[in-house]
This record gives C-alpha cells, sequence and structure tokens, in this order.
C-alpha cells in the first residue's frame, strides 16, 4: 500500500493541498496521512505541559478539520498524524521517512497569485532535500475540475526520464493523456551562432535530433497512456508555464547532481515552481520509476 | 595529500575574491587550489561535435585565466557545461574536494555576501564544504573566526570544524550561542505567554545551552583563544551584526535531508544572503566536515 502524506496547517492553501492529494489517493488507492507539526519542543527545560496540551489539541482541530474535507475517503485509508516540531519542514522530512511515503503534497504561500503555484518557507525546504516525490499545489485549486491532462518536461537526461516514468504511472492511474514536453533552448545552439554558424542552417538539425528522441520516449510508454509529444523551440521557462495552463498536472525531475534518493528542484523545476498554473510535482533523483508503487495501487484496489 | 580546494572563477566579472580566500584557505592546509571557469562549449548531446569553437569567447576566457594564473600563481581550468553549479559540483566529486569557493552575486553590495545562482545550488546538495566570498572582498586575514552553536549534531560539528580553523589560522574564535527570545517558542506561542513564565523558560533554557557549550568546548583541544556569548534575540541577526566584526563566519547544515550534503537551514540561508564576510556552510552528518583539509589534529600548532 502506498502513501500520500499532505502536510496541512490553519490556513486555506491546506485546503487546496488536501483537495488535489484527496484526488490522487481516490484515483489510485493509496493511504492518505494529514499531518500537522506545531510549534513545541520539549527540549532543554522548556517543558510546559499545560502549553503542550493546549497546542495539541488545538493541532488535532486542524488535522480532523482537514481529514473532514476528504468525505470520499473511508476511516481505514486515512491517518492524522500531529507532531511537536518548531520546524513544520523538518517534522514532514521525518514522518515522510517513517510513513514511507511515495508523494508529499502541500500547498502555495498566502504570498502566492490566485491560482498559481509558489511553495512558502516549508515547501522551499521540502523541495530541497524531501525523501520522496513532493507536489505544490496552486492556491485556490479546485477541486471539482477532473484531472485529465498531465505534463511532463522532457530532455532525456536520467532524472527526465524518471519523471517520464512517474507521470506514465499516474496518468494511466488517472485515466489522464500525458504530454511528454520537450523544449528547444536558446542556449543549445546560440554558441554555434556566434561562431558563425547561421541559425537557421543548425536549428533544423536541432529541432530534428530533439523532436526523434521525444518520439522515441513517447513509443516506449506502456501501451494503456494515450500520450502527445510536444516539442516547442524558445524560452523554457515561458513555454512551460503557458503550457501548464492546460494542464492539470506538471511533473518534473530533479536537478542532474546533487545527493541521491532526494529531491532537488534545479534552474527550471525552481522556476516552474514559482510561475505554473497547475499543481507542480517534482520526482526524486536516482530512483529510476519513482510513484510506480504509488499508480500501481489501482490495480491492487480494482482487482 | 590534504584535499584539494576549487575556486570558481567567473572569466566576465573577473572577481578574484573566491581565489584569493581559496588561496588564504590553501596557505593553512598546503590544499591544492584550482581556479576554474566554466563555459559552455557544450551543445546538445550530436551536435557538439561538428561545429567549432567560439574563438572569440574562448579568447576572453583564456586570457582571464591566463592573467589570473600570472598575478596569483594559481592552477586553472576550464571547464564545458552548460551549469555552472553542475559542473562545480561534478568536479568536486571528482577530485574529492575538500572545499568550493564561490563568490557572491554581482547584485550584491561589495563587502558583503549574496548568493547567486550558482553558490544557491552549491549550498544546496554540495558534497563538501561551501565558502562563500563576499564581492570584492579586500582583507583576506584571518584574525577572529565565529562560529553559532547550537546543541545538535550539526551544530557541535560546526564547533569543531572553526576550533580546527582557529587553531591552524592561529585566530580567535568567537563562539556565539543565540536564545531566541520566545525560548524557541513560535514568535506568536511566545506573545500570549506571561512575563515571568517567560523569564522562567528563558532562564532555565539559558542554562541547558550554557550547560551543553561548556561541555563541548571542554571536550576541544586546548591552544585556542575562545571568547564566548550568549545573547537573546534571533539568532540570524545576532550573527549578522556579529559578522561585520570577523573575518568567517562557520555554520552547519540543517538537521534533516540527505547526509553528506550542504543543505541551508532557516539561520544560515539569511546569512549566505546578508553576512558582511565570508560564510562557511559545512556538510550534514559529514563526522569532521573540514578533515579533508586538515588531515591529522597532531599538526596543530599550540600557540
Amino acid at each position: 500500500m502506498s502513501t500520500i502524506l499532505i502536510g496541512v496547517d490553519d490556513t486555506e492553501r491546506s485546503a487546496d493541498a488536501i483537495a488535489f492529494g484527496g484526488r490522487l489517493a481516490e484515483a489510485t488507492g493509496a493511504h492518505v496521512v494529514v499531518a500537522h507539526a506545531y510549534p513545541y519542543s520539549d527540549l532543554h527545560g522548556r517543558a510546559n505541559p499545560a502549553q503542550r496540551n493546549e497546542l495539541r489539541e488545538r493541532a488535532l482541530a486542524i488535522v480532523r478539520e482537514h481529514r473532514a474535507r476528504l468525505a470520499t475517503l473511508p476511516d481505514d485509508r486515512v491517518t492524522i498524524r500531529i507532531t511537536a516540531d518548531p520546524s513544520p519542514a523538518k517534522a514532514l522530512h521525518h514522518l515522510a521517512h517513517a510513513e514511507k511515503a511515495a508523494l508529499l503534497v502541500v500547498g502555495s504561500s498566502h504570498t502566492g497569485r490566485a491560482g498559481r503555484v509558489l511553495p512558502g518557507s516549508t515547501g522551499e525546504r521540502l523541495t530541497h532535500g524531501a525523501p520522496c516525490a513532493i507536489a505544490v499545489v496552486p492556491t485556490g485549486y479546485r477541486a471539482d475540475e477532473p484531472i485529465r491532462r498531465l505534463g511532463v518536461a522532457f530532455n532525456d537526461s536520467e532524472e527526465s526520464r524518471a519523471a517520464v516514468s512517474a507521470a506514465a504511472a499516474l496518468a494511466g492511474a488517472l485515466d489522464a493523456e500525458l504530454d511528454v514536453i520537450s523544449i528547444v533552448t536558446p542556449e543549445t545552439y546560440t554558441t554555434p551562432m556566434l561562431a558563425g554558424i547561421a541559425v537557421q542552417d543548425l536549428r533544423p538539425d536541432i529541432e530534428r535530433e530533439v523532436q526523434a528522441t521525444l518520439d522515441a520516449a513517447v513509443a516506449a510508454l506502456p501501451a494503456g497512456v494515450t500520450a502527445h509529444g510536444v516539442r516547442a523551440t524558445g524560452d523554457a521557462e515561458e513555454l512551460l508555464t503557458e503550457h501548464s495552463e492546460k494542464l492539470d498536472l506538471l511533473v518534473m525531475g530533479s536537478r542532474g547532481y546533487g545527493p541521491l534518493r532526494a529531491v532537488l528542484v534545479g534552474g527550471l523545476s525552481g522556476r516552474m515552481l514559482r510561475e505554473a498554473h497547475c499543481p507542480v510535482l517534482v520526482v526524486p533523483r536516482g530512483i529510476e520509476a519513482p510513484l510506480a508503487a504509488l499508480a500501481g495501487a489501482t490495480a491492487t484496489t480494482t482487482a | 595529500m590534504p584535499a584539494p580546494i576549487i575556486a570558481a572563477y567567473s572569466p566576465y566579472t573577473e572577481d578574484r575574491a573566491p581565489v584569493a580566500l581559496a588561496l588564504a584557505a590553501a596557505e593553512l592546509s598546503d590544499s591544492e587550489v584550482t581556479a576554474v571557469a566554466v563555459y559552455p562549449w557544450t551543445m546538445t548531446e550530436g551536435f557538439a561535435a561538428p561545429y567549432a569553437f567560439d574563438g572569440e569567447t574562448q579568447q576572453l576566457v583564456t586570457s582571464a585565466l591566463q592573467r589570473l594564473h600570472e598575478d596569483l600563481g594559481v592552477k586553472t581550468e576550464v571547464v564545458n557545461d552548460l551549469s555552472i553549479p553542475r559542473a562545480l559540483h561534478a568536479l568536486a566529486r571528482e577530485v574529492g574536494a575538500g572545499l568550493i569557493v564561490v563568490g557572491s552575486t554581482g547584485r550584491g553590495r561589495a563587502g558583503r555576501v549574496l548568493a547567486g545562482s550558482t553558490a544557491e545550488r552549491l549550498l544546496v546538495g554540495a558534497p563538501c564544504p561551501v565558502l562563500l566570498a563576499p564581492r570584492a572582498l579586500e582583507d583576506r586575514r584571518l584574525t577572529t573566526i565565529a562560529v553559532g552553536f547550537v546543541d545538535t549534531p550539526e551544530g557541535h560539528d560546526a564547533l569543531a570544524a572553526a576550533h580546527a580553523l582557529a587553531a591552524h589560522a592561529g585566530a580567535r574564535l568567537r563562539v556565539i550561542a543565540v536564545l531566541h527570545p520566545s525560548g524557541g517558542l513560535d514568535a506568536a506561542m511566545a506573545a500570549g505567554l506571561r512575563p515571568q513564565r517567560a523569564a522562567m523558560l528563558e532562564g532555565r533554557h539559558r542554562q541547558a545551552i550554557e550547560t551543553a557549550l561548556d561541555q563541548a568546548l571542554a571536550a576541544l583541544p586546548p591552544g585556542v583563544d575562545v571568547e564566548r556569548d550568549l545573547h537573546v534575540d534571533d539568532p540570524a541577526e545576532v550573527l549578522l551584526r556579529i559578522s561585520e566584526h570577523v573575518d568567517l563566519l562557520v555554520c552547519g547544515s540543517r538537521g534533516y535531508g540527505p547526509l553528506r550534503s550542504v543543505l541551508l537551514g532557516g539561520v544560515s540561508r539569511r546569512l549566505v544572503d546578508e553576512a558582511r564576510c565570508p560564510v562557511l556552510v559545512l556538510p550534514r552528518e559529514a563526522g569532521r566536515p573540514l578533515e579533508g583539509l586538515f588531515e591529522t589534529d597532531d599538526a596543530v600548532p599550540a600557540s
């Protein structure tokens, strides 16, 4: 049984996280853990039982309220967890480990734009080093719109292949279509341009090469997944942001260097986490098929 | 052989601060310093070969490195990569670097650190300590080193590393313990406390920190002039104020996330964006994070 961990606090943005996490759980048959960290520490003579109880009660009320929003999920599919920790990021990190979560879902910061993603300080810290995939949900996420179309950014790197595998698994579980998006950026051809080679000679070459790689990636997807290769040339951030308006979820890989089995946002994924119009999910690096277990859970529940 | 030191060098800005700092560190450890310029000659795979390098830019890069070599006598290297942090990260792993020194972004004020995109990415996930140099650093003498003390494994590692560095440099060590006015509680929670209660919590917490600090200092070898302070204030604010009066600020990584990697926490995050002296961030759970540079403790001069 796979687990989706949803981090909540007492703000509206947590409702966005619950809405998205709940729908993924419904579709995949995953178990949900609704977690909240309250700012209390027993360390160093700071212990204060009366205050701890008060904070604990408040924390329980918060998670129960969010749990109640997951009306379609029976009690044996949902666990609530509260943790005393002055750092919610640390608490969620440890819980993701302890619960062997496949995915951690958080809402966006209250300072963000409506309908756009923007991790708050907790989300930000988790996007650097979380032990499992992490999804950041835009503010004002609509729970009633079905997840019909997924997108995944693909540049033929190992990390992006992991993202494609995760996105395909999710698309299968959600019965959604999948756009595999490859972007030819100016950097890939500016250097020879400076060297005196006319860009119009080179660009078609690069585009052909990218298209071929993209076609091969799409062709290699499991038969049950309806996937489209989308190739565009230009600024990757701009084009992906624009495309995200048509998507219900954008999946990305971690950057290609740094510790393994951890989420590490890179240049483009970092910018998409501040710009996208749909939830953004970043998979950890060094795992070939992240979310396979999560999406595979469908088979066990429907069988 | 002590582990080599990598200094990131931008051939465009020609800011020599990281190289100067790397050389200063190398004087203490006898490490070899390589000044590395990263330039994207590379093209998309399959396209690199047929096209010549851009002669003019190549000339600019090589002549900047040539000048650097002539003035400072430092070994230089050019690496091909579209991503500067990725190249530095890969090189650090390849040569088993004991330290990466990076400069601040050109947007910052002279004499202050401000992590740019390269430093930012290395400060998340680098496999060895990262030293961030202020822009246009003038004085690179190391007479006073400061370290923020927290009673966690990461905090003890940072203290030990700063102490070893001070011993090698013959520098004074300022150990700063900071007690948050809220006694470690969330500010909103602390606001609700009665003043006497807050004072009592503060007293107990203060005592706990002092005891931990005493024990930690007693376990370190003698021979370093140590000055210790305990402040009741916001930890980042205190360390930023102190950064005006010291030559180096040492801090550990946050206490969760991938091991043996550098990972900024809440306080170090602010230090790398505002400090007025170089900031050294150590990787998590590396045991003795600077041991690659300083191989044996026997070499510590009993000054």
